[in-house]
């Protein structure tokens, strides 16, 4: 007769690969695609450079002291686009999601210049602001806002009428109000806002020192295309990927605040 | 006589489900669950048989066993026409709660019918023929070029019937069909299933968590007790055919099958 | 009887009269800033050398028309962008699918996904121009490399959407394998497909744009620096407001087509 201790668990799911194996595994594709890039590509090439020698322009790079502050220029630039964009999409959000009107009547304006590819927006930027830092975070901020702002005008918009109706028995002044009830109850929405808005920002960051080249990983980017430097090309776009990867790890610290959040 | 004992098929010819010592586990939060156990029944050719206990207690499960869909504990014995049913076996049809859920919405009413049919060597107007004439069993001819969501909660599970049938199997199991339609659905269905029965000879195995139903619809109940479930009792239904709403179930004979039926469940 | 109702396009009953609403307040928005702007630079109290007056944008952007330029401009990168769109769209459907149906697949393959998609489709720009050179072809290869990864992603999500039920539906039908993708993940996946290529129009043409501002000479992108290098202000902002209108043109036909008919809305007129 069968029994408990000698059944195979049937309707039970088959053991699982922890978590870090599985990730790995994954990786196999894109790593065998490097190896056999790099065993392939033995002399050098004008379009397909073997990943070491990626490496060596990356040093040579870091070496004569251009890597570094071209790196710091673009995380600079990042973290200041993200907060600026951040604040002013949230401000802006929360003003437009409270009154249908001003909805209405921004919505063509700002839809409008949601679409304009934020390429079109740099000479622009550039006429007016040359080629400088603040130009570029203005351009960024210009494309990312829309994210930060619509997410947060959604979440305003569909914000409980119990919300206000709390602030006015509690007596609460119009500035207490915005404090302890509005603004709390759109963190979520503005995270949500920063988690769509952060992938962005890095590309249009890149992308203003791409076609500007104004300093940062873009301008080595686009130096490298105009100077031939196929390996250089390579390396800093295994950088841009890293830098990727971070603000991917960004975001999910960001939705791990978020959803923490939510639950209190 | 005693309503624990298993009844057996007439003979082993005409025999089409045999389970013997059928079990089954399920990890969950609190741990492992046994749903089934030692389960073990016969059912024949043509046979209509229902499926009765408190919910929640595996019935079922024990019906996706027989339809293939899922797999019991091994050591548990599954046979369908002799040979071990492990993928749902060919002539075996099951028939799903959530007929919401199980009809195709981008497809319609016909072609949710010819779906199973596209297998099939037939050709497109074939297909299209045997769907309509499944459509024209269940009363629906007239709404094969509707999609789903047109339909009444009870119309789209007759397309599911339709869709069954059009097969032609020989085993229909059916898993509470009509848990959740209104009182006069449920009879006009009950009906349907009954005529279609007659009509087509099919193996029914239907289980239902309404004893009058089951009483009503079958030629045996089985009766399952609480987890880890086995089979309390197996009732023979000798009510005369055709059945009628009122008049069977008014009948003295029906009450006190009824009552073994509760009595039986009671017992668990 | 109760007519109960699946998740499906919605019901349009019989007795609908299209009606056209237009958002007065959003258009009187764009005119008054426009009129705005036209009196601060004619009364020259602003007086960025920069800042063409609206009316002389439409001018520029009207003699543009006029002229041809901006039509074949607009050929030029539109067919760089769609044909990139197309071609990334439909290698994200197959790979998405893929990976969605297979667990061997994905195990083995999804990180690596995870990471290339990473990587900021800009930085590819000027790999692509180093290898294919400023031709019409490294548009299109740029295209199609960033608009796979929305189209893929959203392609496995609709893959793996498949529920529970139709599965065993498949299951007891016994359909073939084939079958089964066809019939049933297909079908469950397109929504969310569509989703992923609503996003990919739109970064074709921004990336089109893009790779002609740094690369290929030709169409609207390299107009606008043309026209920025020349110092004529009125003429580059008439094609930046036309890329915009483009891609505004763009979204509400890819809605048409995609048979949201019901309700079509820019923001400035809605079909009800």
């Amino acid at each position: 007769m069968a029994t408990m201790n000698d059944t195979a668990f049937s309707a039970v799911p088959r053991r699982r690969w922890r978590r870090g194996m599985l990730s790995l595994l994954g990786l196999l594709p894109l790593a065998l695609l490097l190896l056999v890039w790099q065993l392939v590509q033995q002399g050098p090439s004008p379009y397909f450079p073997r990943p070491s020698l990626w490496a060596d322009a990356l040093v040579k790079l870091a070496v004569t002291g251009k890597l570094w502050p071209a790196l710091w220029a673009t995380v600079q630039t990042f973290l200041e686009s993200l907060v600026i964009a951040t604040l002013l999409g949230s401000v802006l959000g929360m003003l437009i999601g409270r009154r249908r009107r001003i909805a209405q009547t921004t919505g063509p304006l700002f839809e409008f210049f949601r679409v304009i590819p934020a390429a079109a927006v740099v000479p622009v930027a550039v006429l007016f602001g040359g080629y400088t830092e603040s130009m570029k975070i203005v351009v960024v901020v210009f494309a990312a806002i829309w994210p930060v702002l619509l997410t947060v005008q959604s979440g305003a918009r569909r914000l409980p009428a119990a919300r206000d109706d709390l602030a006015r028995s509690m007596r609460l002044t119009r500035w207490q109000a915005v404090w302890k009830v509005l603004v709390p109850s759109m963190v979520p929405s503005i995270l949500l806002g920063v988690r769509v808005a952060a992938p962005i920002v890095l590309i249009i960051v890149l992308l203003v020192e791409i076609i500007t080249q104004v300093p940062g990983l873009g301008a080595l980017l686009a130096s490298g295309q105009q100077n031939y430097q196929a390996a250089q090309v390579f390396g800093i776009v295994a950088i841009s990927g890293i830098l990727g990867l971070l603000t991917n790890l960004l975001v999910t610290a960001v939705e791990a605040v978020a959803t923490r959040y939510e639950s209190r | 006589m005693n309503d624990a004992q298993p009844h057996a098929a007439t003979s082993t010819a005409q025999l089409l489900f045999a389970c013997r010592d059928v079990a089954i586990d399920f990890a969950g939060p609190q741990g492992v669950k046994t749903v089934l156990e030692g389960v073990s029944f016969e059912a024949g050719r043509g046979e209509f048989i229902s499926i009765v206990g408190a919910s929640g207690t595996g019935k079922t499960t024990l019906l996706r066993i027989l339809a293939g869909l899922s797999s019991p504990r091994p050591g548990s014995i599954v046979e369908y026409r002799g040979a071990p049913v492990q993928d749902p076996p060919d002539g075996v049809v099951f028939v799903f709660q959530d007929y919401r859920g199980s009809l195709l919405p981008w497809r319609t009413v016909q072609r949710n019918v010819t779906l199973g049919l596209e297998r099939s060597r037939l050709d497109r107007r074939e297909r299209e023929r045997k769907a309509m004439d499944a459509l024209g069993l269940v009363g629906l001819a007239d709404r094969a070029k509707d999609h789903p969501w047109r339909l009444s909660g009870g119309m789209q599970q007759r397309v599911q019937i339709a869709r069954a049938l059009v097969m032609q199997p020989q085993a229909l199991l059916m898993d509470e069909p009509f848990g959740a339609l209104d009182a006069m659905t449920k009879a006009s269905l009950q009906d349907e299933v009954l005529r279609l029965h007659e009509v087509t000879h099919t193996t029914v195995l239907f289980v239902t968590h309404d004893i009058e139903e089951a009483v009503y619809l079958s030629d045996r109940v089985i009766v399952l007790s609480e987890s880890p479930a086995r089979i309390t009792a197996d009732i023979r239904i000798d009510l005369p055919r055709p059945r009628e709403q009122v008049a069977t179930r008014e009948s003295p004979e029906y009450l006190a099958l009824r009552h073994r039926v509760y009595s039986a469940m009671g017992k668990a | 009887m109760t007519t109960a109702r699946i998740a499906g396009p919605p019901v349009l009953s019989r007795t609908r009269r299209r009606r056209l609403w237009l958002n007065w307040r959003g258009a009187s928005l764009i005119v008054a800033l426009a009129l705005l702007v036209e009196l601060l630079v004619q009364t020259r109290v602003v007086d960025f050398q920069y800042v063409p007056a609206p009316s002389a944008v439409i001018g520029a952007g009207w003699r543009l028309l006029a002229s041809g330029r901006l039509l074949s401009d607009t050929g030029h990168t539109l067919s760089a962008a769609l044909l990139g769109w197309a071609i990334g769209s439909a290698a994200g459907i197959v790979l998405g699918i893929w990976l969605g149906l297979s667990r061997w697949a994905r195990r083995f393959g999804l990180t690596s996904v995870e990471v290339l998609r990473a990587i900021p489709g800009i930085a590819f720009v000027p790999v692509v121009i180093l290898i294919f050179g400023f031709t019409i072809t490294m548009e299109v290869v740029t295209i199609l490399f960033v608009c796979v990864w929305p189209v893929l992603v959203n392609a496995v999500a609709g893959a793996q959407a498949v529920t529970a039920v139709h599965d065993d539906v498949a299951r007891t039908l016994q359909l073939s394998r084939l079958q089964r993708v066809f019939a049933i993940t297909l079908p469950t996946a397109v929504p969310y497909i569509a989703t992923g290529m609503k996003l990919g129009l739109s970064t074709s043409l921004a990336l089109a744009v893009v790779a002609e501002m740094v690369g290929n000479p030709a169409g609207l992108g390299y107009s606008i620096v043309y026209f920025q290098g020349a110092l004529q202000p009125a003429s580059m902002f008439a094609v930046i407001v036309w890329i915009g209108l483009l891609g505004l043109a763009l979204n509400l036909l890819y809605e048409l087509l995609t048979g949201r008919l019901s309700t079509v809305r820019t923001g400035l007129a809605e079909a009800r």
